[in-house]
């Protein structure tokens, strides 16, 4: 699923590995989010939202059909 | 890639548990190899030849340890990698077990837990690729 996670990453000069240390996950799986591999759990959506102040559906871009090709098996 | 600290931590904390419970290992089976060469009809002969599970049960442990420790991606990781082992472990075992009704070598069970160790292997890379 599309995310605005690098950019609001970036807004805050945080390196990836910061944004997993505040998220308390690995680099690996901030690394996959931003590149739209890997879709969060839900409560690990709402921490990312609520670590930028944000609700998820600004964070995560929802675009309906097709949302789950990222996980896709 | 570089990773979190409590991550490293995580491995680090694994990596040596694991070597540790193979250390035993070892000795446990040069051990009860020795005994049960030189015991060949003791009544001892099944607990001794078990001995060398419990610094397996120990690894064993270690890694659920380091299960429980990984995040919601290492943990699906983890599970993509054993679900192609368990499906790819079946599919080869089930085809040898036809051939050796045609006639192949009667093969020990060891191989089956060589088949499917490699495959968690094979499945780790594979895992790692898709959320590279």
């Amino acid at each position: 699923m599309r995310n605005r996670l690098r950019v609001l990453r970036a807004e805050r000069n945080w390196s990836q590995l910061d944004l997993a240390e505040r998220l308390g996950v690995s680099r690996q799986t901030v690394n996959a989010l931003e590149n739209g591999r890997y879709d969060p759990s839900l409560p690990l959506a709402f921490r990312i939202a609520r670590l930028f102040g944000l609700r998820i559906e600004d964070v995560f871009l929802y675009d309906g059909e097709g949302a789950d090709e990222a996980q896709s098996v | 890639m570089t990773e979190t600290t409590a991550y490293r931590n995580a491995k680090r904390r694994y990596l040596a548990e694991f070597l540790a419970a193979m250390a035993a290992y070892t000795l446990a089976i040069f051990a009860s190899s020795l005994w049960l060469r030189a015991h060949p009809a003791s009544g001892w002969r099944v607990p001794v030849a078990l001995v060398p599970l419990v610094p397996i049960v120990a690894a064993l442990w270690a890694w659920v340890r380091m299960f429980r420790r990984m995040d919601e991606l290492y943990r699906r990781i983890q599970l993509e990698a054993l679900a192609l082992a368990f499906g790819g472990t079946a599919l080869l075992v089930i085809a040898y077990g036809f051939l050796e009704v045609a006639g192949f070598p009667r093969l020990t069970v060891w191989w089956v837990w060589a088949v499917m160790a490699t495959l968690w292997f094979v499945g780790l890379m594979v895992a790692r690729l898709r959320y590279r």
